[in-house]
């Protein structure tokens, strides 16, 4: 820190500067921020407001400030109300599924990858397997509800020229949740795989080198000298995973769902989006949305916590 | 001669001078040009030089301003916009009783005078009249007071579902006719399931599934319905019952269930012959050879002056020609107490239209409102066609029967919806649309139109929302582990009980409360 | 030596068949999309048993598709250049230990990620700004995505330290600093960034839905929503006639939408891939 000598041959500390000379300093960053500071504050801080009607009963014809105030009343019917403890349920148990499913895969996949030789395949199937990320769900929707459907859809033609019967993959509770994790694998698997790709792009040849000295069989190598480098990342992107947890894939489920699935696949964000758009509890549905960010957030920082301590890394 | 003239000359002087009166005071009224809101069901958003629509517009001297809302999520988008405090003055309401309690509840709908109605829209009036002549005291209330006026489907509400068998296979089991009595009946669907009617070796056809089950149902006079079945109520000697529970309803599941262990319901009837939006799937692929899927204009062969494509024959004619052009329509079986009937949706839809609030403080404008729609929907035939199509002799006209056709063969709902034609503005379908005479005789012929059983529920049960997912849920299970066989008969009036217990005596209090006679 | 190789053989089967279920959606679509309309789909086929275009030729007929594809291009192209010159604005300063209040900001701005004031506000505030069926409603609430902002910092914050130092030594200001030096070394991260918005605006429907109201405005998602869902707003159509389009005009209205990204795709991947990774793993 570099010093400046004041006038009184006294050293001038930071304590003594006025508390905006660094606001002085850096002006020019100050400046550069304007911009997309402002358009958060108009766009996300200025509807804040409506977060009030979570304790209030919104009444169209009075707006949202004129409504009477109901105190804590919705949310204590959220917890009485078998649907949203549902909602909560089928959010965890689908979560929890991608978490024991979806997230191994990709590291499965990069460990694999990691092993073709021939480089200008391993780009392909790079390249081939990021495809799904970019198409929104609500074409992908479209794509599986057409895929899966038992009159006309490949998958069924498939199983009744093997002589089985036609499964409606979409509308029948014990298969839904298979397909919303298998449908969000297929699309996250190569996209997801890119950050243990670089991690294992890193980790140094000679290690490799000396493992095969050792007479370690290939598999051996797979297992400790890859997977072991792999480690920490692992640890980083499960603690991550594990922080979102409550937080569903709202494009995807909205896009896939059928009403008699509703039972298994309704999750907080889409009955959120039901009970308060379609049937206009409005008030209701803005008390869930609120004890779901705040869990989140909470899960979240507590996620980076972890992460920082164990391996000086964080989101933020 | 003269004093002819002399004569219509006074009469002349009369009535021009008592039409002078009547019009001095209403003229600045006939002036001024209301702005009416409106909601619509569109195939495609209207554009801002809509054609149909200024035409209409000019005729009715009246501006419309026709809201663009998305149709695959009409409800979100249109509660979303109330939500802001924008209400149309015409407010559609796809979701029935529910939507119309939340939107009565909000105090966004303006409470309804038949009177006024019965003035200023008075082909409507006398429309609703003939479907029953009481309906502004039956449908559309809430709490008592009507706020909404339900549309009538007179194409579907007048005729019963399908029931058609395959003729192909008929004919070569040695049935010449199909069944009239639940006896003969059972003789095909056993025929059906052993007879291997498809003649390729293997026992994989049944007699019928879950849809088909209606008419047997219907043979004891009652029908229960299911998950994707609205079905509910009858009314019995005035007063409403629930359809499920009737003790009738054992002695139908004791003929399923024997079917059942005999092998010729469709094991997968569980699962339904509906698989999302397709429909009658299991027929068309030969797995049943009867089915209750569907209604007339699903099946109905091409006959002179009909247009549209029968969806569920055109989809059977892709996978078998010769099923398709040998289907055979019947009757709903007599059953043993002399009791038949297949299922028939309700004339009266669960669509409706309400009325802004803010209407309450312009009669003027309530009027022009329903004057407007009286006059676009139900004034005349030629003059929907002409809200539907736009102008007579350019756009469209009528044909060798008399039915109003395009006159374009790349006409499209979508296309002429961007115009302001289609739904945009003929928001109500009056029973001025004509079939062709062909059709009508086909109808007449099969008796589509005798027999139909309707749920005679016309009300809001406010206690349905608590009750009706778990009621059903116990129904379903209770009528398919009956015809299963995993649960003995008897099971049924366990059920009953049980049903009645949980809520379902609340619901048939409820459905008989209010003025129902 | 031979378990190796047999295990090799393993791999690459294993690779193609992962490749071989990416890949059939799109190409199941595909087909769909090319085949003759009368032809039976009930039967499974890898090839169309006969080719017709009359799919795409009806569904660009309808005339809304073209628009739609313009709307959505507009839409596109404002939404990056709003999307880079903020999204870098504000994450460069981010990236410095020494910003006055980081704290306080970085909580500012990771706030946004979990609050919103819910689609009723929301909509109100694009009406009283008079936004309301513009393209502006489209893009300026999405002018920043934190997620997107917290990556491209943390790409920053890895760029060694010295070079800016040097440059402000030389009397570089931060803006010159962030133009000459910072966003030359960034152009990865930028090239990922502009793929995410692209994308992003590109699939974008709801707030379409929601915002824009003329039909000469409307976005190609939009269009294609209306195509794809026809038939399940049967039960919405109340007391009229049903309806649905045929599959094929479906997968071809489909085909149309996704036609640009599967086409662009391949060119620009190698670039993102690289800033992806930077941008992730830094921190």
């Amino acid at each position: 820190m570099r010093q400046r000598i004041g006038a009184a041959g006294r050293i001038i500390t930071p304590r003594d500067r006025p508390w905006y000379y660094n606001h002085k300093k850096h002006k020019n960053l100050l400046l550069m921020m304007l911009p997309g500071l402002l358009s958060l504050f108009v766009f996300s801080y200025l509807p804040m407001y409506g977060m009030q009607i979570a304790f209030r009963d919104f009444i169209f014809k009075l707006g949202i400030w004129q409504s009477p105030w109901v105190g804590l009343k919705h949310f204590r019917d959220l917890f009485e109300s078998a649907h949203f403890l549902n909602a909560f349920k089928n959010t965890l148990v689908i979560s929890g599924l991608q978490l024991v499913f979806g997230f191994p895969a990709p590291i499965i996949f990069a460990v694999l990858l990691n092993e073709i030789r021939v480089l200008k395949f391993k780009k392909l199937v790079q390249t081939i397997s990021y495809l799904p990320h970019f198409i929104s769900w609500a074409v992908l929707g479209g794509m599986f509800i057409q895929l899966l459907s038992p009159s006309v859809g490949p998958v069924n033609l498939l199983l009744k020229t093997m002589g089985m019967q036609p499964i409606y993959f979409l509308a029948e509770p014990s298969w839904f949740r298979t397909v919303i994790v298998s449908t969000h694998i297929w699309q996250t698997i190569g996209w997801n795989s890119i950050v243990y790709i670089a991690a294992i792009t890193n980790i140094d040849a000679e290690l490799y080198e000396a493992g095969k000295i050792d007479g370690a069989t290939r598999f051996q190598q797979i297992f400790y000298i890859t997977l072991g480098a792999l480690m920490p990342v692992i640890t980083i992107m499960l603690i991550f995973a594990v922080g979102k947890i409550i937080n569903d894939n709202f494009d995807q489920i909205f896009n896939l769902m059928t009403s008699p699935v509703e039972s298994v696949g309704e999750v907080l964000s889409t009955y959120s989006y039901k009970i308060g758009l379609v049937k206009m509890q409005y008030s209701f549905s803005t008390a869930m949305g609120l004890f779901k960010n705040v869990i989140s957030l909470l899960l979240i920082l507590f996620a980076n916590r972890v992460a920082k301590k164990i391996n000086d890394y964080g989101l933020w | 001669m003269k004093r002819y003239l002399a004569g219509t000359f006074i009469f002349a002087v009369a009535v021009s001078v008592l039409a002078g009166c009547v019009k001095t005071p209403t003229a600045s009224n006939q002036d001024e040009r209301y702005t009416i809101s409106w909601t619509a069901w569109q195939a495609s958003p209207i554009e801002s030089d809509a054609r149909i629509k200024k035409m209409i517009e000019d005729k009715l001297n009246v501006n419309i301003d026709i809201w663009n809302i998305e149709p695959t999520r009409f409800e979100e988008l249109l509660n979303l916009r109330l939500a802001s405090g924008e209400v149309p003055d015409v407010i559609r309401i796809p979701q029935g009783y529910a939507g119309l309690n939340n939107i009565v509840a909000q105090g966004l709908a303006a409470k309804l005078d038949e009177d006024m109605i019965k003035k200023h829209a008075p082909n409507l009036y006398q429309e609703y009249m003939e479907c029953d002549n009481n309906f502004f005291k039956k449908y559309g209330l809430i709490d008592g007071d009507l706020y909404g006026i339900p549309l009538l489907q007179w194409i579907r509400g007048k005729y019963h579902q399908a029931v058609v068998y395959r003729g192909d296979w008929m004919k070569k089991l040695g049935f010449d006719k199909t069944p009239e009595t639940l006896q003969e009946f059972e003789e095909v669907m056993y025929a059906f399931a052993k007879g291997d009617p498809d003649g390729n070796g293997k026992n994989d056809t049944y007699g019928l599934s879950n849809i088909g089950m209606d008419v047997v149902y219907g043979a004891f006079g009652y029908l229960p319905g299911s998950k994707d079945r609205e079905i509910k109520w009858k009314n019995k000697d005035g007063q409403l019952v629930y359809n499920a529970i009737q003790p009738e309803m054992k002695d139908a599941l004791r003929v399923l269930a024997k079917w059942y262990a005999d092998g010729v319901i469709d094991p997968e009837f569980v699962t339904g012959e509906k698989v999302g939006a397709q429909m009658a799937v299991s027929f068309i692929n030969g797995r049943i050879g009867f089915t209750c899927e569907g209604r007339w204009f699903d099946w109905v062969p091409e006959l002179p002056g009909r247009k549209e494509v029968a969806k569920l024959r055109t989809g059977l004619e892709k996978i078998d020609k010769n099923a398709a052009d040998s289907l055979m329509f019947g009757v709903p079986p007599v059953g043993p107490a002399g009791k038949s009937g297949a299922l028939q949706e309700k004339l009266v839809t669960d669509v409706m239209y309400a009325f802004s609030v803010d209407l309450k403080a312009d009669a003027k404008k309530m009027e022009k409102v329903f004057s407007v729609i009286d006059k676009i929907c139900f004034e005349s035939y030629e003059g929907a066609l002409e809200a539907w199509f736009g102008e007579k002799g350019v756009d469209w006209d009528y044909d060798e029967l008399g039915i109003g056709d395009s006159l374009d063969d790349k006409w499209t709902p979508a296309n002429a919806s961007k115009l302001g034609g289609h739904t945009q503005l003929v928001i109500f379908k009056s029973n001025k649309w004509k079939e062709p005479p062909a059709v009508m005789e086909w109808l007449k012929k099969y008796k589509w139109d005798e027999n139909g059983i309707t749920d005679d529920l016309y009300m809001y049960l406010p206690s349905s929302p608590k009750y009706k997912v778990d009621l059903q849920k116990l129904e379903d299970d209770a009528y398919i582990s009956i015809i299963t066989g995993k649960k003995p008969i008897d099971y049924f009036d366990t059920f009953v009980s049980q049903w009645r217990k949980e809520g379902g005596d609340i619901l048939t209090q409820e459905a008989n409360r209010g003025g129902n006679n | 030596m031979k378990r190796i190789h047999f295990f090799d053989i393993f791999l690459f089967a294993l690779m193609i068949f992962i490749c071989l279920i990416m890949v059939y959606p799109f190409w199941n679509l595909f087909m769909n999309s090319i085949t003759a309309p009368d032809v039976n789909m009930s039967v499974l086929r890898l090839f169309p048993e006969r080719v017709s275009l009359s799919s795409y030729v009806k569904a660009i007929e309808s005339g809304d598709i073209g628009r739609g594809y313009l709307n959505t291009i507009v839409r596109t192209v404002l939404g990056i250049g709003l999307n880079l010159i903020l999204t870098v604005t504000l994450a460069y300063p981010l990236s410095k230990k020494h910003l006055p209040n980081k704290a306080f900001i970085t909580g500012f701005v990771v706030f946004t990620m979990y609050f919103n004031g819910g689609v009723v506000p929301n909509y109100l505030l694009i009406r009283s700004l008079g936004l309301y069926d513009t393209v502006w409603a489209l893009v300026l609430p999405h002018a920043v995505n934190v997620f997107h902002l917290i990556i491209v910092r943390n790409f920053f914050i890895s760029i060694p330290y010295s070079l800016e130092e040097s440059a402000m030594i030389d009397g570089c200001n931060e803006f010159q600093i962030l133009t000459r030096i910072v966003l030359p070394l960034s152009k990865s991260i930028m090239a990922t960034l502009l793929l995410w918005a692209a994308v992003f605006h590109w699939n974008a429907w709801f707030d379409a839905m929601i915002y824009i109201k003329s039909s000469e405005k409307q976005v190609l998602q939009t269009i294609m929503r209306r195509v794809v869902l026809g038939s399940m707003s049967g039960s919405a159509n109340g007391a009229f006639e049903e309806l649905v389009n045929p599959e094929n005009i479906k997968a071809a209205t489909i085909m149309l939408t996704v036609g640009p990204i599967i086409v662009v795709y391949p060119f620009i991947q190698r670039y993102f891939i690289k800033g992806q990774l930077a941008g992730a793993i830094k921190g």
